[in-house]
């Protein structure tokens, strides 16, 4: 029986460090554009 | 990750083949910069950066398609879903980062501004051994390599701030500005590494992240178009009808999105550490564009010049000096460490991981080339010859003679780059 793929949660994934640290840096990325603007 | 040497008949070690890559990527990266000259032509920076991410977008469904179609690289995808958020997310980045380099360029001359947002490297490393074990087990040699590459880039980017507030002219007028944007592109591309490591270390084949890529960074600066330079009266708007123009920007992102393609195999065969230090080398192919094609450096003076010089030697030997620094099984298996930590937390399959993380796969999926990937390559080749056909010189003084000799390189390079990542993984 083939076996099911485990669900990927929101959770997993927004509390994931490698996902935190480029979701930060773009938001400050963003911020000095607009700084710069 | 399996230990770099050969497991086919090939004599190609994974290693070489990242190095091959990362040195293409550096050629093609760095010639991929010199089309945004035209911001001095009076389009706004974000004008400059659309049309580029739209010649981006298009250009990556060209000839790449062929590498891998369609059929194989959606099912890739399929198989790693939680990485399209990731994919966005490194779009999105590099559309920041990109904007800002348009700035930089525009305040401190490109010539100037390339080495400054290179030390990306060095947030590379920073995150590559923080997030994914980079280093960790490394030999003391190894180490030393990379501390010393790391030191040297500093110092060079220094050395070449200091002669942007030096060098007077039109340069010194908004230099400060120029140079925060510079290092302000430098953290953007440093941290967009960390999304490309996740991918590979999660077995995914570049072709398909770069897909996903491409959406998150032509919707990031299409965003930042519309909110940040007039809204729909952005000069974006008037450039991308302006067929005249626009192709020279659709063929800098036509040559970026190669130059990308290669430093997506450097990032997954040898890490973002390694990896990006040796597509960092375009700084030399960036200022070769910008000194010997368009004179960047024609009225500076002796110091200056010798700030530049001297600071360009520093990064490369500083890049090189971490580029040597091979990795040892005991770094491998620090790697493998980090694979099974993406196997456990989003259920993948540890031992397929592993073999597509090293370009091997096992499984049979599905690489035909079906007959809309062909059609997709038409329809996106036929918006660059209708673009090429109208295209109208600018007006700018180009060295041509150099234009030809750094086209050479450029086409030996791809034909080098492409015939050992074929070789060895088939483009895996």
């Amino acid at each position: 029986m083939p076996q099911t793929p485990p669900r990927i949660t929101t959770r997993a994934i927004l509390t994931d460090s490698q996902f935190l640290v480029p979701a930060l840096v773009l938001c400050l990325g963003i911020a000095l554009l607009i700084a710069l603007h | 990750m399996p230990a770099s040497s050969p497991t086919k008949s090939s004599a190609i070690s994974l290693h070489t083949l990242g190095v091959i890559c990362g040195l293409t990527a550096g050629v093609w990266l760095g010639a991929a910069e010199a089309p945004t000259k035209l911001v001095n032509a009076g389009y706004s920076p974000y004008a400059i950066s659309l049309a580029m991410v739209a010649g981006v977008f298009v250009a990556r469904w060209t000839f790449p398609t062929l590498l891998k179609g369609t059929g194989y690289v959606f099912t890739d995808i399929g198989e790693r879903k939680h990485l399209i958020v990731w994919a966005l997310l490194a779009g999105g980045l590099w559309a920041v980062a990109n904007t800002l380099t348009v700035f930089a360029i525009r305040d401190v001359g490109l010539a100037i501004a390339f080495p400054m947002w290179n030390a990306n490297s060095l947030i590379g490393l920073l995150w590559g051994y923080l997030l994914f074990n980079e280093l960790r087990g490394a030999s003391s040699g190894n180490i030393a390599k990379v501390t010393l590459g790391a030191i040297l880039i500093v110092i060079a980017a220094i050395m070449l701030g200091f002669s942007t507030l030096h060098g007077g002219g039109q340069m010194g007028a908004h230099a400060v500005r120029g140079i925060v944007a510079a290092l302000g592109a430098s953290l953007m591309w440093g941290t967009m590494y960390v999304p490309y490591r996740k991918a590979y270390l999660s077995g995914m084949n570049p072709l398909s992240f770069v897909t996903i890529f491409t959406f998150g960074e032509l919707g990031t600066v299409l965003t930042l178009t519309l909110l940040l330079d007039h809204g729909t009266h952005s000069s974006a708007f008037t450039l991308l009808r302006t067929p005249g123009v626009v192709f020279w920007l659709f063929l800098g992102g036509f040559v970026w999105v190669i130059g990308d393609l290669f430093q997506q195999f450097a990032a997954k065969y040898l890490g973002i550490g390694r990896g990006i230090s040796l597509s960092n080398t375009n700084q030399l192919w960036g200022l070769a564009w910008g000194a010997l094609v368009f004179g960047e450096l024609a009225t500076a003076d002796h110091t200056h010049l010798m700030l530049v010089i001297g600071g360009t030697v520093l990064m490369i030997l500083g890049a090189m000096s971490i580029a040597l620094a091979v990795a040892s099984a005991k770094e491998h298996s620090s790697t493998n460490e980090a694979v099974l930590r993406e196997c456990l937390r989003y259920g993948l399959d540890y031992d397929a991981t592993i073999l597509a993380a090293a370009g091997d796969e096992l499984d049979s999926r599905d690489k035909r080339r079906r007959w809309w990937d062909y059609a997709i390559v038409l329809v996106a080749t036929a918006v660059f010859i209708t673009l090429g056909v109208r295209a109208v010189v600018p007006n700018l003084v180009m060295n041509l003679h150099w234009v030809s000799i750094l086209g050479v390189i450029l086409f030996v390079s791809i034909f080098l780059g492409g015939w050992a990542l074929h070789k060895r993984t088939r483009f895996s």
